[in-house]
């Protein structure tokens, strides 16, 4: 199964991810309409930390949704939300711990990543190289592996 | 809404004096004229400002623009032209800065901003998703630019805001006073942020979440904005050396061309430029690529400084030009103390071209017996002292001492010394030269002497000479070369796409580039020639204000070092521009664009360029 990996040491807060991701869901810019965001809470800005779905495999979106709009798909090996089970309720962003689910500022549904179908576009326009594509098993191991090349 | 695209359709105006806040639509027909920031802030400045007014007083105008392709998928487009008279120059100032303001702004639902009037007390401005109030700055007067910011975004409980501040320069109103922005970046030229200052105006913050911004050819807009991606990926300039080492690999370029400034432009070359070079600065002050917003470009840095005097100092990695004033200008060899000198400037929010050539001036004058010791507080600024410099500067930032002095930059302070200083007070039109030689290329020395700014690199630009498309040791053709480039300049900081995509969309005359991008994301349908006369419309426009000012042929001159020491050795030795030289690429450049050999545009030009509308005085 692939993930969206973020390595936050490289991202420099550019939030080209948040435009890309605004333009190709809803077809106008708004980062606020972005499936993934860019904290970045440094005084000069030097400390960027871009935040998105992890796909959980027992979502605790999908646990707090009381309407079955949000599922981890075996098959799609993703958190799938189907629109029209969805009441509204922002259970579903109150629940994720990483803070990935956003509510849109219309419809109050979620803006959640659906990994653009297996084609990323935050991933093909972050030039850092902050965010990759990668098929794992699990995101801890690929980190450890990582932390062991520094 | 516009009927264009990608704009907001509106502007908020803040009056100082009477407290009210309102916003007013952004007419289709002005957008067309004028397209977007350098061209709108240009024509609101002119329109609603009177002549010879006091830019400190209480008739000045502060406009701020954000451009069309800020805030759409078009990459390395995210500033904010801000615009007013200046104080250093009593003429046009257009000066811009990077970071996440400009495209926070339109998100929040505004192109732009009209400051007018002055608060009687300190305040700044709020503006949150289409609300904006004016709230109690007192509490933050007299702080630092960075201690500002943080303390605003704690009264404001939202660290992300967006902030535009002027420090304690601004606030005593040093003549090059910047307005930083976001923390790393500056609209550090012309003092503007003494204007700021003088309105008692100690911020404007901004949250925007809730515009959308739309393009009108989304397929064409994604096409184009593709290539250029494709270029970022694969072009080692624009993908890889900008993030490494931002605009620093300029130092050792320039010496090794013989045009590195140096020690005041006594000379061209610094024999410490080694100890100054990029790999030097990324192996001693590097420590985290920043970005402004949708750039994926990376030029900016924070640095922690390993080694020297200010070991330990994190701040924001000085940029090529700062290297230069602080540098060899000054005659400084070593890292640390230039990325402290651009640490003073940005906390205290000065210009660090000004200040540092401002400095050097010092420097000469005390060398040369002009100025002694003892008016200089005690200081013994000779050229590559540091610990004199870094005291100048930062009595400097605050008035005090000789501060004062210094703080009215090297035109006035030669006019006060007199007894030849005029000679080498590095500044054009009153605007410290950028660090890149006037006489080492031709096509500079006309491009600085028409430039509305002055000492800017950012009107007429060196890269076609130094790249050597063009012969920087000629004169032939240059009026030519300085209209095409100077077309782009404008177009560039009117579409708001930063200096380092020049490469890729072009340097030297409007191309279909220019012209595919406006058209896909704004939806003008513009041809070239239409295209044309928006750039010369806007170039014309700022001369008309400067005309209006009083400024003529006789401003349109170089400092006269450059025009009787020929360049003493290295590389270019032995090249200068005579003031006939100049005079015979005037009288061309008036010609080609339609001014009269005084250098004020003609009434037909005017005319022809449909500003006669606005232009008042016209002969």
């Amino acid at each position: 199964m692939k993930r969206i990996i973020v390595d936050a040491t490289k991202c420099a807060g550019c939030r080209a991810c948040e435009v890309f991701c605004s333009d190709s869901h809803e077809n106008v810019v708004n980062p606020g309409l972005s499936r993934i965001t860019i904290i970045n809470p440094g005084t000069l800005e030097e400390k960027p930390i871009p935040v998105v779905c992890r796909q959980c495999q027992e979502p605790a979106c999908g646990a707090a949704c009381p309407a079955d709009a949000l599922k981890y798909d075996p098959e799609a090996q993703m958190v799938v939300f189907i629109k029209e089970n969805c009441v509204a309720c922002g259970n579903c962003a109150d629940a994720c711990s990483y803070g990935a689910i956003t509510l849109h500022p219309e419809t109050g549904m979620p803006i959640k990543c659906n990994l653009c179908g297996g084609d990323p576009t935050c991933v093909k326009h972050c030039t850092a190289k902050a965010l990759t594509y990668e098929e794992i098993p699990d995101e801890v191991i690929i980190k450890k592996k990582r932390f062991l090349q520094k | 809404m516009s009927k264009y695209s990608a704009y907001c359709g509106k502007i908020l105006r803040v009056n100082l004096t009477t407290g009210a806040i309102t916003e007013e639509k952004l007419s289709d027909e002005v957008l067309r004229k004028y397209v977007g920031c350098n061209g709108l802030g240009a024509y609101y400045l002119y329109k609603e400002t009177e002549q010879g007014y006091d830019p400190l007083g209480e008739k000045s105008k502060l406009v701020f623009f954000t451009g069309p392709l800020t805030g759409t998928i078009f990459p390395c487009a995210p500033k904010i032209g801000i615009f007013g008279k200046s104080p250093l120059t009593a003429a046009f100032m257009d000066s811009y800065a990077g970071g996440h303001f400009g495209a926070e702004l339109k998100f929040a639902g505004y192109d732009g901003l009209i400051i007018e009037g002055s608060s009687s007390k300190p305040v700044y401005l709020w503006i949150d998703n289409g609300k904006a109030e004016l709230r109690d700055a007192a509490q933050h007067w007299g702080r630092t630019t960075t201690d500002t910011r943080e303390a605003i975004k704690k009264e404001i409980g939202d660290e992300l805001v967006r902030i535009a501040v002027i420090g304690p320069s601004g606030e005593k109103k040093v003549n090059y006073a910047c307005i930083m922005v976001d923390g790393t970046h500056a609209a550090g030229r012309g003092g503007l942020g003494a204007v700021m200052g003088a309105k008692n105006l100690k911020a404007v913050a901004v949250k925007g979440t809730a515009a959308c911004i739309d393009v009108a050819d989304q397929e064409k807009t994604r096409a184009i904005v593709e290539d250029i991606y494709q270029q970022i990926r694969t072009d080692k300039a624009l993908g890889e050396t900008l993030s490494k080492y931002g605009t620093t690999p300029a130092t050792q370029t320039n010496n090794a061309t013989g045009i590195l400034g140096t020690r005041n432009w006594q000379k061209e070359t610094f024999e410490e430029a080694d100890s100054l070079s990029h790999l030097q600065m990324a192996e001693k002050l590097f420590k985290k690529n920043i970005s402004c917003f949708n750039c994926p470009l990376r030029c900016a840095h924070y640095c922690e400084v390993k080694g020297g005097q200010y070991d330990g100092l994190k701040t924001v990695k000085p940029q090529y030009e700062t290297v230069y004033s602080f540098g060899s200008l000054c005659g400084i060899g070593d890292l640390s103390v230039v990325a402290k000198a651009n640490h003073i400037c940005n906390e205290y929010g000065m210009d660090t071209l000004s200040a540092g050539v401002s400095i050097a001036f010092i420097m000469e004058c005390y060398e040369k017996g002009l100025i002694s010791q003892e008016e200089l507080d005690g200081i013994k600024a000779e050229f590559g002292n540091a610990e004199a410099m870094i005291t100048l500067l930062e009595k400097t930032a605050v008035r005090e001492g000789i501060g004062d002095f210094i703080s009215q930059g090297t035109r006035k302070m030669s006019q006060k010394i007199g007894r030849g200083s005029n000679a080498f007070a590095i500044n054009i039109k009153g605007l410290e030269l950028a660090g890149h030689s006037v006489r080492g290329y031709k096509g500079m020395s006309l491009g600085y002497a028409v430039s509305p700014r002055g000492g800017s690199h950012q009107d007429m630009r060196h890269l076609p000479e130094r790249g050597g498309a063009f012969d920087r040791k000629t004169v032939e053709g240059k009026e030519k070369l300085v209209k095409d480039v100077t077309s782009t300049t404008v177009i560039r900081d009117t579409f708001t796409y930063c200096a380092m995509l020049e490469g890729n969309i072009g340097r030297v005359g409007l191309t279909e580039k220019h012209l595919n991008i406006i058209n896909a994301v704004c939806g003008f349908g513009f041809d070239l020639a239409e295209l044309q006369e928006v750039a010369d419309r806007i170039w014309n426009l700022e001369r008309c204000f400067n005309v209006r000012e009083g400024l003529s042929r006789k401003d349109d001159v170089l400092p006269e070092r450059f025009m009787t020491e020929p360049i003493p050795e290295g590389p270019s030795q032995g090249m200068y521009t005579p003031k006939e030289e100049l005079d015979g690429m005037l009288d061309k450049y008036y010609a080609l664009v339609g001014w009269d050999q005084n250098g004020i545009p003609k009434k037909e030009t005017v005319q022809a360029l449909g500003l006669d509308e606005i232009v008042q005085n016209l002969k």
